[in-house]
């Protein structure tokens, strides 16, 4: 006999609600104020332990291995930050870790500001290629543009088609109910085959280069629309300006979301939709909006990735991206707010880099090293997503932890007779 | 929340500091730790494009040519993976910083990335596969060449059209036995010039040897995605074709797999696909990874020649063909070597552009 | 009776924990079980019965539970005596639920000892008091809907086939027997889903008494129950316990208490305030032991003095989602200064007509107007912006973001408006500012303005609820079961709050499923069923006529047994 489907009893007294919440986000929510910061800490480090385990399968040693991972993504420069010079190894890595941190935030906020409104934008991928895709176009042509109006005008038109796109998602749930996670993996399908279409052969953004032959890939963007580069060498792919702006999205997030009566009605129709349909908020129109301005998170990432250092994109590029869907680890890991996803986004900029980078050192074979970051990255997404999971192992440890001090106290529980 | 909030903020804070803190200990003890190669030994380094090191053709290949070099020449190697677009840069600022003798670049997705290394460190040694340096641009094989003067660069030029030639011929004396329907395929990933330069000498060769022979040419946009090649393999097949010709790296796996469906002929790329379907009748071979570890021979005996290439063709043995099924006529393959010594005699010059 | 088998069992269990000890005994006494009497005659007497046992079943002594901020229980005595019900009477957060979760093994009480039939138990789970003939059947249901009752009766001791195959004509065979022993009817067969909530209250105590429960704990279990299952239940509660079985009984409901209890404990904030008998115990005498102070359970208001119309609705349809008619041709209007009750039981339409007056629902013909202007094309904001005010009946679905703290719920209609925000940017502090002094006026307790919704009681939520509409000076209020789930302190309050809001002529409709309620209340009342009014009456309404009308005007049938 075990034990009955029992009422999952917080530390709470007695009349605390126990009705189900109604939305992802404001399970989500429960679940924040129920783990606290422990939880999201413990995902992350469960999700390395495991993937240590994976390492050490492999025949490696892993604590050596995440030493590599720390060095790869130029952590240790944290420990001499005056030699910004980028030809030391660690301040280049940094500076690398950093350039993955700026698209990692604005894709993570991509997915946490629909999630506070409680939807699950798995659209960021799409909105980042849309983004790109018209970033490029402004920046190869206007070719006469002064440079900060050149810069301002792509990063705007970027943000506004990843907007765009992204309201598509939201429009459709608000009109005929289509789920947003149906919509935005479509959606994301068709911004895959225009990414395709427009760099290739004949594409619109396809550049005719070394003449007779050509490939799919676009032309640069002109010096004028680049941004410019703070640290490093432009060449040499330095960190751009764009840096600043995910940052300044992070705060815009936060003073947004609890700044503004925008974001109160984002949080309250998140948590509970009726209530703000009783409060007097339009459910629909908030689901419109917040997905646009999701998408222009979404979109702005890749119209900075862009204008900052991609300057160029080609079919196979289109084919690889897959930042967006990083952008889901990222704010699940951050808990879907302003401080945690940048955490969440330097973790995961390290990460990436840093096996990229880091363990290709003949010791571990780079297949592996490339495998290693999508292991950890999907460890970290089932852990967060099996937060019941967590909670229950917690639950049961503290049960065992009780059921230890019963036995100390040397009271075996006695036989009832009946 | 308002509490856990501000708690997660100091948490936060917390964990940077012990972040900072082992970024110290891991600091000081990497500082003194010398470069990664020593002047002493040779160092070569080899960066993939995204198709990364697994796709099983290209860029293993290359993988390939690279640890040959290691074990035969005594060199360290370096080899560079790149996830994403973004890995290029900093993969052969890798390199460089290591001090790496020469680092070679294994596609012509490089080819922007290698160009701005070779202008930014004039003292590094580089090599591109796939791609001829400006110097030699009048004698190039393949016909894409860098942009630029580079007198730190040499490119890896492979004369693939001979190849594409060779299984051309014998795409179209399987279909002329065969009879009916006198229609032959080939699927490419992407078009563009390393994936037409085969199929210009598949092409030429079969309609040289086969008048009548009509050449389907389709692309199936993407290098990874079997089930795409697939399905335009089997359209092609549709339309009567009885060769499929794959140019579409782990895509035209499935233009293989659909060929032993219909239980007509594939021929494989790049490597020998023998062994990747049933029904393989040849496989036009690329020896990518003897242009590895021939530029790395070369270079480690001080006899690289910047702005120049180093051209691989069926006189050299850069070029081939890979194991050609069991149910092939000996008259075929005696005829296909006829060509064959042909070509590398210079009797017949097989286009590299497809028209 | 002497245990032997007991004494044996127990040597061997000590011997395998490692506990054997030689040269020593294992003594077996009353206290422990291992000595005790078989089934007595049931012509014998309870009261030698009780003499002859020992006293109590059940002892819980100086439980103390803590949880941060608060002390749930405070050194509670508590003991059950076989066969009795025993009623748990208590405000919201008096600590009721926290004592007999933890006798149910859900917490563990930081001091304090609990004796079963003498002898001291530590429950480690709900599994250890479940095997200790402990039954509990929880506020809210924990039944799987999509599988049928024997299932969820049988679920986790099922007899199976060939150890791993539910034998489900054995299950259906068990729970038959079992509900036929116990008088319980319910069909083995029928989904849970597809019965009433009173007969799922069946199922869970059924569930109880199939795990051999001797103490079944009832947590509220009239609060989700209509008058007649709620009478319905009183009838079971005594049949089990004819059958020997003994109840806890939690409520906060006085008359319900004095009804079917043998005994009646009052907790007051953590701390036990008295046990005493059923026999001459009043209500009044209880909820002044409840709140600790008296309370006015009648509601005493003067004579209302009605002014101009302010809510009107004339000939109002509405549809539900699946297109059937909820509400038809609904005709009223409320006039300042007076109370108008909606009498009816629950289910004819008046959650529906609340919803198209506050905008929440769209009405197929028929119109509404304000003060005297009509609201077409109603929508939320607009009869907000109307002055319509609205107490909803389900205050944790509705009425109340439970993630938001008590400053943003509080601005959760007028938070676009100064000085709340200005073009569009929020000010928290004035919303905290704003929060400070609602919390002082309505006396919201358990927190500041930056405490979430959620960790109120539901009375201080219903407070919250109260204070924000009727801080917007509304011409309208609209209050559905606003005393629902609340206890008597709660209620005297909203009720006396309600009076006087009327009395500042306010015009107020209330909904309210209890009669009484709705007849000490209100100035009219009227009554609907099946979406329609099909009566008025006035302040001195005949209780006995508007039940009748309520039922559609049949005479009310006596409960199925």
């Amino acid at each position: 006999m075990s034990e009955p489907l029992a009422p999952q009893h917080g530390p709470q007294p007695d009349e605390i609600a126990q009705e189900p919440p109604a939305t992802p986000a404001a399970r989500l929510a429960r679940w924040q104020d129920a783990g606290g910061v422990l939880v999201p800490v413990a995902t992350g480090i469960f999700a390395f332990l495991i993937g240590g385990v994976v390492i050490a399968a492999t025949g490696h040693n892993p604590i050596q291995a995440y030493w590599d991972i720390i060095k790869g993504a130029g952590f240790n420069w944290l420990a001499h930050p005056w030699n910004t010079d980028v030809a030391t190894t660690a301040a280049y890595n940094f500076s690398q870790t950093l350039l993955q941190t700026t698209s990692l935030i604005l894709c993570g906020l991509a997915v946490a500001f629909a999630f506070r409104c409680g939807l699950f934008n798995i659209g960021g991928n799409g909105q980042y290629l849309v983004g790109l895709i018209c970033a490029n176009w402004i920046g190869v042509s206007f070719v006469n543009m002064a440079r900060p109006a050149h810069i301002l005008l792509g990063i705007a038109v970027a943000a506004a088609a990843g907007a765009a796109w992204a309201a598509i998602a939201g429009f459709l749930k608000a009109t005929v109910g289509a789920h947003e996670v149906s919509t935005t993996i479509m959606l994301n399908w068709i911004a895959y085959w225009i990414g395709n279409y427009v760099f290739l052969q004949g594409g619109p953004l396809q550049a005719p280069k070394n003449v007779p032959l050509d490939v799919p890939i676009s032309a640069d963007v002109v010096p004028g629309a680049q941004l410019p580069v703070f640290w490093g060498i432009p060449a040499l792919q330095g960190l751009h300006i764009g840096f600043f702006i995910a940052i300044g999205a992070l705060v815009v997030f936060w003073i947004v979301l609890n700044r503004t009566t925008l974001g109160y009605e984002v949080r309250a129709v998140g948590y509970n939709p009726d209530a703000a349909a009783y409060g007097g908020i339009k459910v629909r129109t908030n689901y419109i909006r917040a997905m646009a301005i999701s998408g222009a998170f979404a979109g702005l990432a890749g119209g900075i990735d862009m204008l900052g250092y991609l300057h160029h994109f080609g079919t196979i590029d289109v084919q690889a991206t897959s930042i967006g869907f990083l952008g889901i680890a990222v704010a699940l890991l951050g808990r879907n707010t302003a401080l945690g996803t940048g955490i969440a986004a330097l973790l995961f900029g390290g990460l990436v880099y840093g096996t990229t980078h880091g363990l290709q050192s003949g010791v571990i074979d780079p297949s592996l090293a490339g495998h290693l970051t999508e292991i950890i990255q999907g460890l970290v997404v089932l852990f967060v997503g099996a937060d019941v999971l967590i909670l229950a192992v917690w639950n049961s440890r503290r049960k065992l932890r009780r059921q230890g001090r019963v036995a100390e106290s040397g009271q075996p529980k006695p036989e009832t007779a009946s | 929340m308002r509490v856990s909030h501000r708690f997660s903020i100091f948490t936060a804070l917390l964990a940077v500091l012990v972040l900072a803190g082992l970024a110290a200990l891991v600091g000081s003890s990497s500082s003194q730790a010398s470069p990664r190669a020593s002047k002493a030994t040779f160092l070569a380094s080899l960066v993939s494009d995204i198709g990364k090191f697994t796709d099983r053709s290209f860029n293993q290949s290359q993988l390939e040519g690279l640890k040959r070099a290691k074990t035969k020449l005594h060199i360290n190697i370096l080899p560079l993976q790149s996830n994403t677009t973004s890995d290029y840069t900093p993969n052969f600022n890798q390199a460089v910083r290591a001090h790496a003798n020469i680092t070679i670049a294994a596609g012509f997705l490089l080819a922007d990335t290698l160009e701005t290394f070779a202008d930014q460190f004039p003292n590094s040694k580089f090599a591109i596969t796939d791609y001829c340096a400006k110097g030699s641009a009048s004698k190039c094989l393949a016909g894409n060449v860098l942009t630029k003067d580079h007198p730190n660069v040499m490119g890896l030029d492979y004369a693939a059209n001979q190849s594409g030639c060779l299984v051309g011929y014998l795409a179209a004396e399987v279909t002329k036995k065969h009879g009916g329907k006198q229609v032959i395929g080939a699927v490419g990933g992407l078009h563009i010039p390393p994936v037409d330069i085969w199929m210009a000498g598949y092409k030429y060769c079969a309609k040289l040897f086969n008048k009548h022979i009509k050449v389907l040419i389709d692309y199936s946009g993407d290098f990874s995605k079997s089930d795409l090649c697939k399905t335009i393999a089997d359209n092609q097949i549709a339309q009567g074709s009885f060769v499929e010709f794959q140019v579409a790296g782990g895509c035209g796996l499935g233009a293989l797999k659909s060929a032993d469906a219909h239980h007509v002929w594939g021929i494989g790329v790049d490597k020998d696909q023998s062994k990747d379907a049933k029904r393989v009748l040849i496989s036009g071979v690329k020896h990518v990874d003897l242009g590895v570890f021939n530029v790395i021979k070369t270079t480690k005996a001080g006899k690289f020649k910047g702005n120049k290439d180093l051209q691989f063709t069926l006189a050299n043995g850069g070029m081939g063909v890979g194991k050609i099924h069991a149910g092939v006529p000996k008259a075929f393959i005696t005829a296909m070597n006829k060509i064959k010594a042909k070509i590398i005699a210079g009797k017949l010059h097989v286009p590299k552009k497809l028209t | 009776m002497k245990r032997v088998d007991l004494g044996v069992f127990n040597v061997i269990k000590a011997v395998q924990a490692g506990k054997f000890k030689g040269n020593h005994d294992l003594k077996f006494t009353l206290a422990n079980g291992g000595m005790s009497v078989g089934e007595i005659n049931p012509a014998v007497p309870r009261v030698f019965i009780d003499a002859v046992e020992a006293a109590t079943v059940l002892e819980m002594r100086g439980i103390t539970k803590r949880f941060p901020g608060v002390v749930a229980d405070d050194r509670v005595d508590f003991e059950l005596r076989p066969g009795e019900v025993h009623a748990l009477l208590g405000e919201n957060g008096a600590g009721k639920s926290t004592l007999m979760n933890i006798l149910y093994g859900l917490y563990k009480p930081d001091e304090g000892e609990i004796a079963l039939k003498g002898s001291r138990v530590s429950f480690a789970s709900a599994k250890d008091a479940i095997d200790s003939g402990i039954g509990m059947v929880h506020q809210h249901f924990m039944l799987i809907p999509v599988m049928s009752v024997a299932e969820n009766i049988v679920l986790e001791v099922e007899p199976t086939k060939a150890g791993v195959l539910l034998d489900y004509d054995a299950a259906v065979e068990q729970v038959r027997d079992i509900s036929t022993r116990f008088g319980l009817v319910v069909d083995p067969n029928a989904k849970v889903e597809d019965i009433s909530v009173g007969q799922q209250q069946r199922v869970e105590i059924l569930k109880a008494l199939y795990r051999g429960a001797e103490i079944l704990i009832l947590d509220e279990p009239t609060a989700v129950l209509t008058p007649q299952e709620a009478g319905e239940l009183f009838s079971i509660i005594k049949s089990l316990q004819a059958d020997g079985t003994s109840i806890i009984f939690i409520s906060h409901k006085l008359n319900e208490v004095l009804e079917i209890a043998d005994r009646i404990t009052v907790l007051r904030r953590g701390k036990r305030i008295d046990t005493i008998p059923r026999e001459g115990a009043t209500e009044d005498g209880l909820a002044r032991m409840m709140v600790g102070r008296d309370v006015l359970l009648r509601v005493d208001k003067p004579a209302a003095n009605p002014g101009d119309v302010v809510l009107e609705v004339k000939g109002l349809n509405v549809q539900d989602e699946r297109g059937l008619a909820v509400v038809r041709d609904v005709t009223f209007s409320v006039r300042a200064g007076e109370i108008v009750g909606i009498a009816g039981v629950e289910g004819n339409g008046q959650s529906e007509l609340i919803e198209t007056i506050t905008g929440l629902r769209h009405a197929d013909t028929g119109e509404i107007s304000v003060g005297g202007r009509r609201i077409t094309h109603a929508t939320a904001r607009r009869m907000l912006d109307a002055g319509v005010g609205h107490i909803p009946e389900d205050r944790q679905r509705l009425g109340l973001v439970l993630e938001f703290s008590i400053a943003e719920n509080i601005a959760l209609h007028d938070y676009p408006f100064p000085p709340n925000s200005r073009w569009g940017w929020l000010f928290p502090r004035r919303l905290a500012q704003r929060a400070r002094e609602l919390i002082k006026e309505f006396d919201i307790r358990g927190g500041g303005p930056q405490t979430s919704a959620s960790s109120l009681s539901g009375g201080n939520q219903q407070k919250l609820v109260a204070a924000r509409e009727v801080a917007r000076d509304p011409k309208v209020l609209i209050a559905a079961q606003p005393t629902r789930g609340l206890d008597v302190g709660a209620i005297e309050y909203l009720h006396r709050r309600l009076v006087e809001e009327r009395d500042e002529g306010r015009a107020i409709l209330l909904v309210s499923l209890e009669l009484d309620e709705a007849l000490s209340l209100s100035d009219r009342i009227l009554v609907m069923y099946e979406g329609r009014i099909v009566a008025e009456h006035g302040a001195t309404a005949n209780e006995e006529q508007i039940g009748l009308e309520m039922l559609g005007g049949r005479r009310k049938e006596p409960a199925p047994a």
